[in-house]
């Protein structure tokens, strides 16, 4: 959580999250939990897609000099091993970029893999969403009083 | 069927099971086989007693050593204590066995160890998300029953923060008997949390439930008569008042109520049901004791007589909507489906993740008692025991979250005026191309020049 805090823009007028998954269960989280306690002021954006279109789509918005951006990835068995490759080059290439996993039977050991990847937490259900999208938005809010 | 604490009742359980079951002694030996071996085997059972059910152990050529080791549980049990194994014991004679699943548990410990095994079908080898889920939940319930008996009504029920305060609050309000406040949204449960306070603090003492809102001063009066004439009959009798939506009784009736509350001193005792709580309460009253306007977060006026908040803020205890603690959700709702399930409402016994799913999203207005008529129509509507989202109430499995980012975005606009602002940038721009000739203007848009004119002067104006 503290990696979170770090790594906001702390000029953020803008936060994109971006979800990768196949059905919308973790977006509608998104959506619902996303703008909590973020002010109007702030654009709010969230969007799907693939992962091949993943990294596209952050190169774009990771440009952004006020842009703060969250990649949501869902993990199952079978998408684990080529989200893993995306995740790790996400990570290289744009650091400040936070990267959340939802995960689905994911055996623990595999868990603590993905965090040394770059994924900042790991979510098992949609409802933890909350806590986290709520300390992004603090920290979001706190720094524009002081900037 | 009689219940007791005697092994009888379980011998004449498992006799009359069909279900074939046996157990295997510390020393390795079949002690016990059922009816139901018997009927599965085609063999009479009490040749194969004393006789070694252990894997690999040396076995003669007689076919009841080879059916005995059959019966043998998997290795690892030992470790484990528990595994499943599809027992296929070799045929006898022309009759040919089935296999069948059969659950090993090992009970006791060390060399005085007993094994049981029970014959039927078993699908729990593979790991269930969703099975494991519901086992962490009831693991969470029962450990929350074990710890919170005494304050155990299911709205204190919850692993956030909030609802770990809430608790707090509730056990110091249980263990001392004062006036207290509970501040929460409309539906959150804060009467029967406020019950359960008073049934602990003050047992056997006499209370009294009146409607704030209802309230003057004759009807107060009219309504705590029962506690007042208590309180009248000796001087070491003690009562309680509880009254709902404190903050909205009229400022007559709360004044009566204060006077009550100076004349009884410590004797009666004010409980205040309040919506959710003004800032005031945890801040420095500096304020007028003659007319106290609150601000509430909603930006709403409230009155509340200022001898009154200063009963009231004596405890506190605030409960947070269920929408700012979505993590809560999923336990509440289970806690609610095992009573209704207990008390055979429906065959719906636990929730599919997708259910849940569907309610940690939608922001229950009502709080804690929607979500308990949600969970009893859906125990009710179920047709099996996973309870699917069609089960649920049609408000909550048609609710859709909007998208944030669009209506973010949307500001409010008038349509006419942005049309006639259109409008009238393309009449200049044709009068301007005409040299100021409105006929040929209008002429060029395919409009008349009536039109044209009106529209001009529309603007002017």
């Amino acid at each position: 959580m503290k990696e979170i805090v770090t790594s906001l823009s702390l000029k953020s007028r803008e936060v994109v999250w971006i979800v990768c998954e196949s059905g919308n269960r973790w977006q509608n989280a998104v959506r619902h939990f996303g703008t909590e306690g973020l002010e109007d002021s702030v654009d709010f954006l969230n969007f799907s897609c693939d992962s091949i279109d993943m990294l596209k789509q952050v190169q774009n918005h990771a440009g952004k000099k006020h842009a703060t951006v969250i990649v949501l990835w869902e993990i199952t068995p079978k998408t684990i091993a080529a989200k893993c490759r995306v995740i790790a080059e996400c990570r290289l290439r744009y650091p400040s970029v936070i990267q959340i996993s939802g995960i689905a039977r994911i055996p623990n050991r595999y868990q603590a893999m993905l965090s040394e990847l770059g994924i900042t937490v790991a979510l098992k259900r949609p409802e933890s969403l909350q806590r986290v999208a709520r300390i992004i938005n603090q920290v979001l809010q706190a720094s524009k009083i002081h900037p | 069927m009689t219940a007791g604490t005697k092994i009888r009742n379980l011998m004449r359980l498992i006799d009359s099971s069909d279900a074939p079951m046996w157990a295997i002694g510390p020393s390795g030996k079949l002690v016990y086989l059922s009816a139901g071996v018997a009927a599965w085997l085609g063999v009479d059972v009490d040749q194969l007693l004393d006789r070694r059910a252990v894997a690999g152990s040396p076995i003669t050529n007689d076919p009841l050593d080879l059916i005995a080791a059959t019966l043998s549980p998997p290795p690892g049990l030992t470790q484990r204590g528990t595994a499943t194994l599809r027992v296929q014991p070799s045929s006898m004679a022309s009759r040919r066995v089935s296999p069948l699943d059969v659950r090993f548990v090992r009970v006791g410990r060390g060399e005085s160890a007993v094994t049981l095994a029970i014959g039927g079908q078993f699908d729990d080898r593979a790991v269930d998300e969703e099975i494991s889920d519901a086992a962490l939940v009831r693991e969470q319930l029962d450990l929350w029953r074990k710890r919170h008996t005494a304050i155990a009504t299911t709205a204190t029920l919850g692993q956030s923060s909030s609802a770990k305060r809430m608790r707090s609050r509730i056990e110091v309000a249980c263990g001392v008997r004062t006036h207290f406040g509970i501040f929460g949204p409309a539906g959150c449960g804060a009467e029967s949390i406020a019950m359960k306070i008073h049934q602990h603090s003050a047992p056997r003492e006499p209370i009294a439930t009146v409607d704030g809102p209802l309230m003057d001063p004759e009807l107060l009066d009219a309504s705590i008569n029962p506690i007042i004439a208590v309180l009248a009959d000796s001087s070491e009798s003690k009562a309680s008042v509880l009254v709902r939506e404190l903050d909205e009784m009229p400022i007559e009736a709360q004044r009566h109520l204060s006077g009550l509350l100076t004349s009884f001193g410590n004797r009666l005792r004010l409980i205040g049901l309040c919506s959710p709580k003004p800032a005031l309460f945890s801040e420095p009253l500096g304020v007028d004791p003659e007319n106290v306007t609150l601000s509430y977060e909603q930006k709403v006026p409230k009155h509340l007589d200022q001898a009154i908040v200063d009963c009231v803020a004596a405890l506190t205890v605030t409960i947070e909507p269920l929408a700012t603690r979505c993590d809560d959700i999923p336990l509440l709702a289970t806690a609610l489906v095992d009573s209704r399930f207990a008390a055979k409402e429906g065959v719906g016994e636990r929730l599919s993740r997708a259910t849940l799913d569907a309610i940690v999203l939608y922001p229950w207005p009502n709080n804690f008692e929607e979500l308990d008529s949600a969970m009893r129509h859906a125990v009710r509507s179920a047709t099996r025991e996973t309870i699917a989202p069609e089960n649920l109430p049609l408000a909550v499995r048609s609710y859709r979250t909007s998208d944030g980012s669009k209506a973010r975005k949307l500001q409010p606009i008038s349509l006419d005026s942005m049309i006639a602002s259109y409008e009238l940038k393309l009449i200049k721009a044709a009068l301007e191309a005409c040299d100021g000739n409105r006929a040929a203007a209008a002429r060029s848009l395919g409009i008349t020049r009536s039109r044209l004119i009106r529209r001009v002067d529309e603007a002017s104006q």
